[in-house]
């Protein structure tokens, strides 16, 4: 440090370069890379033996609440659920057993496209009395989730950015939805969607690719891929620019987010975005840092504005995705949230025309902490995986993102925040004391004038 | 600089052959001359973490320096003797690195996670920023994130604060790891700057590297990192386990929430026993399906137990006093069957939780500095649960079960007396 006090800059930036022959990019070119094959009946079993002593095996499944309709909204998380109430050759019991015995646990999870069931495969045989008594523990979750006030402000978000097509539903379901379902549309719902062609056996951790892809074809090679019902398909997508406000004064603060339409998971943009978010950064009051944090926006809005909290997100799905921040503030006064909005404007429209390749290698460093720091997990590896599988067709390397993420300049990031931010239409969804909420014509002014 | 929006947290996996991690967890460690001991494991793995541990947590603290291991912890960021807290901040930035401080009964612990490729400059930004100048201007900066640490405690950290102030009564476990609400004013900075010249020191101080050279990292902790050396080293209090105490405080929420522990192992005491709690705490979750179970080991003392948050209404007295009862016989549920059970999950809960750099380091730093000073990688730790015996686990068991102490806050006349259970 003592160096870096008394020489500056340029001499540290000179032994970083030095050291850096046997650094990120190496270890990732020497890493662990995923194998991929697929099974006569369309199945693809993705491994990655990275040699350690756990090891994560799951299905993903090309479902979840875009392929849904407004009668059977939820049916992909209860169908979901039921995989832990036991299959046709096990009971729920016996399933709990032979896992714990090896220290397994069952996880599942769905989102608006994917349902993700680790360890053990999809129940064949559904019980009515289950479905009954997991549609309760459903409409239960649904109202504790509405107790979530920033979950209930990004399902808003896309109830109104994606107003009209399937992205809008909420994969948690609706209370008519998951009131009406009953074990035909469950096992309709089963038979349409647990296809070979659209699952990924994906496994990391110390695994043979061999040994599962045996695995594979014992417990999956009998799934035939014909269809007896009709083929799932989701809509197209649009997105609309609005606002959804859910006003509750009884909640103690503003929750809100603001975003334009991003790009899809293979986009060539994507990347782009992703660090254009990172630039944008993160912060909340419990911060140590504000006047000196290492960002213009934290700077600008941590102190004066009365907010609590913000956090950059950019969504991608198979063919659209979503781009913005999302905010807790106190919600006392439009100036105060109103600043808060401009502000962040402000630094998009920085980034579509005047970010410098210094502030653009400061985020690209970020997201290489965040974006490979996410996949240290056998699980994460492992999910990352299977979704790269079923959104691209492939899984590519880390070496590659490195690679794609290592040429790009400040060119590629102000065009791809030209092409996708600025003087856009936005979605703003905001829950709580949302009587102070930024009024939408002004914010949508403010995605191109500067002098707003 | 934190990122929150990680991936979910999931824990699933298979047990695999054992020890194909052995090889490749090259655990190194050495000491200095100084006092500080240096380690390390490359796992090959892009983003690097490093974690620098100080003996420095809220149990060494005076009865008149209550609070001074919160306020430390805030002041990490700002400025050193030799370097500005802006320039540190922005060259951190530059390298795309998270930095966080924790401080809890123990240590504190300063960790940073950036791409490996930086480590030479992150490891000389660690060593500075571990050094807080604490000058009066800079703590008059970090007063406003005391109170707001203050504000938002989590309840389970306020009854888990009544819990340890039950169980260890004034022993220095008993003091709060944050500032108390009557506590976050300004403070005499002088005193403050006493406590970190006798604690952030070399000879009790553990620097961790994860993904880092060990040669590299060791040769600059040696020679060009500046941490101090220590000049008049205090004696350690010790803390017992009381038990038998209760600390309750009425809220005004409709709710309650409570947390009953008794005495568990210690991190200076036998590691089979340590490891034994482990699994111990894995049937009690089980037993007790519906609150959490914590396994919290300290240097001389350690606390295992449940916490459980509800609604109060005429049943929670009476399901409260049935998880109390449930775990003051916990003996009893462990058999050879649960233990099997139990230890299965328990190394794969281990190994798993070794798989996040941020926390291994984190994780290994407290254990160098425990005072037995073992080190142990995550398979050693695996194999330990796997050698253990039904009646280690029991011991446990029937220890943690004798004499229990309760923390309560909310609705407390919902809440039960241990003598009464």
């Amino acid at each position: 440090m003592l160096s870096v006090a008394r020489t500056g800059v340029a001499s540290v930036k000179n032994s970083v370069r030095s050291v850096s022959a046997l650094a990120t990019r190496d270890v990732l070119v020497k890493g662990p890379h995923a194998e991929v094959s697929e099974l006569k009946n369309g199945l693809r079993v993705s491994t990655e033996n990275n040699g350690r002593p756990t090891t994560t095996v799951g299905v993903w499944i090309e479902t979840g609440s875009r392929y849904e309709n407004e009668s059977n909204n939820g049916v992909s998380r209860l169908l979901e659920h039921m995989v832990h109430k036991g299959t046709g050759k096990r009971s729920e019991a016996q399933l709990e057993s032979e896992l714990s015995s090896i220290g397994a646990k069952l996880v599942s999870e769905t989102s608006r496209d994917h349902t993700a069931i680790f360890v053990q495969s999809a129940s064949q045989d559904l019980d009515s009395a289950a479905i009954e008594g997991e549609k309760k523990h459903l409409l239960s979750a649904l109202e504790e989730a509405e107790e979530d006030h920033m979950g209930v402000v990004m399902d808003n978000l896309h109830a109104a950015a994606f107003q009209g097509t399937s992205l809008a539903r909420s994969p948690l379901g609706n209370t008519n939805g998951i009131k009406s379902l009953d074990a035909s549309t469950l096992k309709q719902w089963q038979a349409d969607h647990y296809r070979p062609v659209r699952m990924i056996f994906s496994a990391v951790g110390g695994v043979e690719h061999g040994k599962l892809t045996q695995l594979a074809e014992k417990y999956f090679g009998d799934l035939s891929n014909s269809y007896p019902g009709q083929i799932p398909h989701s809509d197209g997508v649009r997105f609309t620019g609005s606002e959804f406000r859910f006003r509750n004064d009884n909640v103690p603060h503003m929750y809100g987010a603001i975003a334009v339409e991003g790009v899809g998971h293979g986009h060539h943009d994507a990347l782009a975005l992703r660090v254009a978010s990172q630039f944008v950064g993160q912060w909340d009051v419990t911060h140590g840092s504000s006047y000196n944090a290492p960002s213009k926006l934290v700077q600008q809005v941590s102190h004066g504005y009365n907010l609590h909290a913000f956090q950059n997100f950019s969504l991608n799905y198979k063919d659209t995705g979503l781009f913005g921040v999302q905010f807790i503030c106190k919600g006392d006064s439009l100036d105060d949230a109103t600043s808060i909005a401009r502000w962040l404007q402000h630094e998009w429209k920085h980034l579509s025309s005047a970010v410098d390749e210094e502030e653009v290698n400061r985020s690209k460093n970020a997201l290489r902490t965040q974006l490979y720091q996410a996949l240290e997990t056998n699980t994460q590896k492992a999910a990352f995986n299977a979704k790269e599988l079923l959104h691209t067709g492939g899984v590519r390397s880390l070496v590659d993102i490195e690679d794609s993420l290592e040429k790009l300049d400040k060119t590629a990031v102000r065009e791809a925040v030209s092409r996708h931010v600025y003087d856009r239409d936005i979605a703003a969804s905001g829950v709580g004391r949302t009587e102070a909420w930024p009024n939408y014509a002004n914010l949508r002014y403010g995605m191109s004038w500067w002098k707003l | 600089m934190l990122s929150r929006l990680s991936v979910r947290a999931q824990s699933s996996a298979a047990a695999a052959a054992p020890n194909t991690l052995a090889s490749a967890f090259d655990l190194r460690s050495s000491r200095l001359t100084s006092g500080l001991s240096v380690s390390s494991v490359d796992l090959n793995q892009p983003i690097a973490h490093l974690a620098i541990a100080f003996r420095a947590g809220s149990r060494h603290q005076s009865a008149t320096e209550a609070g001074f291991a919160h306020r430390l912890r805030n002041a990490l960021g700002g400025d050193s003797r030799r370097a500005k807290g802006l320039t540190m901040l922005w060259q951190a930035g530059a390298i795309g690195a998270n930095v966080h401080a924790t401080a809890d009964r123990e240590n504190i612990i300063l960790s940073m996670s950036f791409p490996r490729s930086q480590a030479s400059l992150g490891a000389s930004l660690l060593s500075e920023l571990a050094q807080p100048s604490l000058e009066a201007w800079e703590l008059e900066d970090s007063l406003d994130t005391i109170k707001s640490d203050v504000a938002h405690l989590s309840t389970y950290e306020r009854v888990s604060q009544l819990l340890h102030e039950a169980a260890f009564r004034n022993g220095p476990l008993g003091q709060s790891p944050l500032c108390g609400p009557h506590n976050t004013g300004s403070v005499n900075y002088r005193k403050l700057q006493d406590y970190a010249a006798s604690r952030l020191v070399a000879s009790e101080c553990a620097v961790v590297g994860v993904n880092v050279d060990h040669g590299e990292l060791q040769s600059f902790f040696a020679e060009r990192a500046f941490i101090q050396e220590n000049k008049n080293r205090k004696e350690q209090a010790s803390s017992s386990y009381h038990g038998h105490g209760e600390s309750r405080r009425e809220g005004c929420s409709t709710g309650v929430a409570v947390a009953v522990a008794g005495e568990g192992p210690s991190l200076g005491g036998d590691a089979k026993r340590l490891a034994a709690g482990a699994v111990a705490a894995t049937i009690a979750q089980k037993v007790l399906s519906s609150s959490s179970v914590f396994y919290q080991p300290y240097s001389d003392s350690g606390l295992l137990g449940f916490y459980v948050e509800s609604v109060a209404d005429g049943t929670t007295a009476a399901k409260i006093k049935d998880s109390i009862n449930k775990f003051k016989t916990l003996e009893t549920s462990v058999d050879e069957s649960a233990v099997q059970g139990a230890k299965a999950a328990t190394k794969v809960a281990i190994l798993t939780k070794a798989d996040k750099g941020a926390e291994l380091a984190s994780s290994l730093a407290s254990s160098v500095l425990s005072p037995s000073r073992d080190l142990h990688s995550p398979s050693d730790v695996a194999a330990l649960v796997d050698s253990l015996s039904v009646n280690d686990v029991k011991e446990v068991a029937r220890l943690a079960g004798a004499r229990l102490s309760l923390g309560a806050l909310g609705s407390i006349r919902h809440v039960p007396y241990l003598d009464e259970c």
